[in-house]
């Protein structure tokens, strides 16, 4: 498991950040999807996804009931409070002006629907191409260009109205 | 999974390519990551996946010690309390009472003289009848719920006869005298139809078509009247521009340019039908020297 953490943590956790915004329930939400990949590992099934797309379904649906406000810590609840908390580990970002910058993309982002922010999350930060992002989230190459296509309009959009509104 | 550089990416566009570069750019601190690898580790240490077979082995070594501990404080109360009463050691095998009976044994033992039995109407155990109030008498009684037949509920909900079909034959006749050059009788169907139904469904379209009829009947000072007189008339709201229109080309019939290219103009900002159109612009080529 801690082989499958290391390789694959990163990634999940900036897929996390960008369906739910920063914060800490960011290293919940990773948290929660690594036990329940353990918990749940005999219904992996290797011929019929890669381990990345099984991790990312496992933190997509916990991402999901984040945002639907029915997510529980659980078990885990007593645990993380018991340990420091992570605000006090040092962020990566340092420079002002690009913590700004990211900031307003994952506030844009986080105006757009569920749906379409993850195709645009996985197609233009991550920069993946259609057909992993279809096998990934479960839809056809189709919808996937079609859930850019407005996500992108929309993303656009918010972002041309922000810099306009606060001069970013 | 490829990572595929494709030139209708977002971050390659010169505008948002920065921005969104700085976000993809995005790196986890490995501090970060060892944090929630040791919460996860140590979660799942205390986490024992159980299958069916140690569920069982669980189950039935619970149960073994549980029946193992039942037998040994029923064999050692047992032996206490034939310590306590004296046992094989006291001698005597008349197994009198040490203790004296208790009395709530006395209280519940059966009494040995049998009472007779007590019939059931001094018992009121029968049931009280219910009581039957004079409004329960005089209701009908209650018949079960049945689902009514679909005849009998349209006959309960039968509407009124539309007048709308009868409206629109009367509107009919009047566009198929208009269609034979019949103006005059086309409007005394027009009339015919308000009277008998005033503020019917066809209300605009007879506003429109008397006006159209009026003019076309040569009547251009009655129908710029009636043009005028309407044309605020919410009713008609919709179709305005076709007011507009008519009452442009009754202007322009009556030798004022003036009014008529201001109707025109009315009645092409408000939009027309590409026919009207075609007739507004017409209208204004002819009225523009």
């Amino acid at each position: 498991m801690d082989t499958i953490f290391r390789e694959h943590a990163r990634f999940v956790t900036r897929c996390i950040e960008r369906l739910v915004g920063t914060g800490s329930h960011v290293d919940d939400i990773l948290q929660e999807t690594f036990i329940a990949a353990f918990r749940n590992k005999e219904r992996f099934d290797p011929e019929r996804a890669s381990i990345t797309t099984w991790l990312y379904g496992i933190a997509a649906n916990l991402c999901r009931r984040h945002r639907r406000g029915a997510f529980r810590f659980g078990r885990l609840q007593n645990k993380v409070a018991s340990e420091a908390p992570f605000a006090t580990l040092p962020m990566p970002d340092e420079n002002i002006e690009r913590q700004q910058s990211i900031s307003l993309v994952y506030d844009c982002l986080q105006k757009l629907p569920f749906k379409q922010r993850e195709i645009f999350a996985l197609y233009e930060l991550e920069g993946l191409d259609g057909g992993s992002i279809a096998d990934m989230v479960g839809v056809p190459v189709g919808t996937v260009w079609t859930r850019l296509h407005h996500a992108r309009q929309a993303f656009v959009k918010q972002v041309r109205h922000r810099t306009s509104t606060e001069g970013l | 999974m490829k990572t595929i550089v494709n030139p209708t990416r977002l971050v390659l566009s010169p505008e948002f390519g920065p921005l969104l570069k700085q976000a993809s750019n995005i790196t986890v601190s490995d501090a970060r990551l060892e944090y929630n690898r040791r919460i996860v580790s140590a979660a799942l240490i205390n986490i024992s996946v159980p299958t069916s077979a140690t569920l069982l082995k669980v189950i039935t070594k619970a149960s073994t010690l549980t029946k193992t501990g039942m037998i040994t404080i029923g064999l050692v109360g047992g032996l206490v309390l034939w310590r306590h009463g004296g046992g094989l050691s006291s001698g005597d095998n008349s197994a009198k009472p040490t203790t004296p009976p208790p009395a709530v044994s006395t209280a519940l033992a059966p009494d040995p003289t049998p009472k007779p039995i007590q019939p059931a109407s001094d018992l009121n155990l029968e049931k009280t009848p219910k009581q039957i109030t004079k409004k329960a008498q005089l209701e009908r009684p209650r018949m079960p719920k049945m689902r009514q037949s679909g005849l009998s509920n349209r006959r309960a909900n039968q509407m009124p006869p539309s007048a709308v079909a009868a409206q629109l034959k009367l509107f009919h006749q009047a566009q198929a005298k208009a269609k034979l050059q019949q103006y005059n009788e086309a409007l005394k169907t027009l009339d015919v139809l308000e009277r008998r139904y005033p503020q019917g469904s066809l209300e605009a379209e007879i506003i429109i078509s008397r006006a159209e009829y009026l003019w076309l009947a040569g009547r251009y000072q009655d129908a710029a009247n009636l043009i005028e007189k309407q044309i605020n008339n919410p009713v008609v709201a919709a179709r305005k521009a076709e007011l507009w229109l008519t009452l442009g080309d009754v202007r322009q019939r009556q030798g004022s340019c003036k009014e008529a290219i201001i109707a025109y103009q009315r009645a092409l900002g408000l939009g027309l039908r590409p026919a009207d159109v075609k007739a507004a612009q017409k209208g204004l080529k002819r009225c523009t020297p």
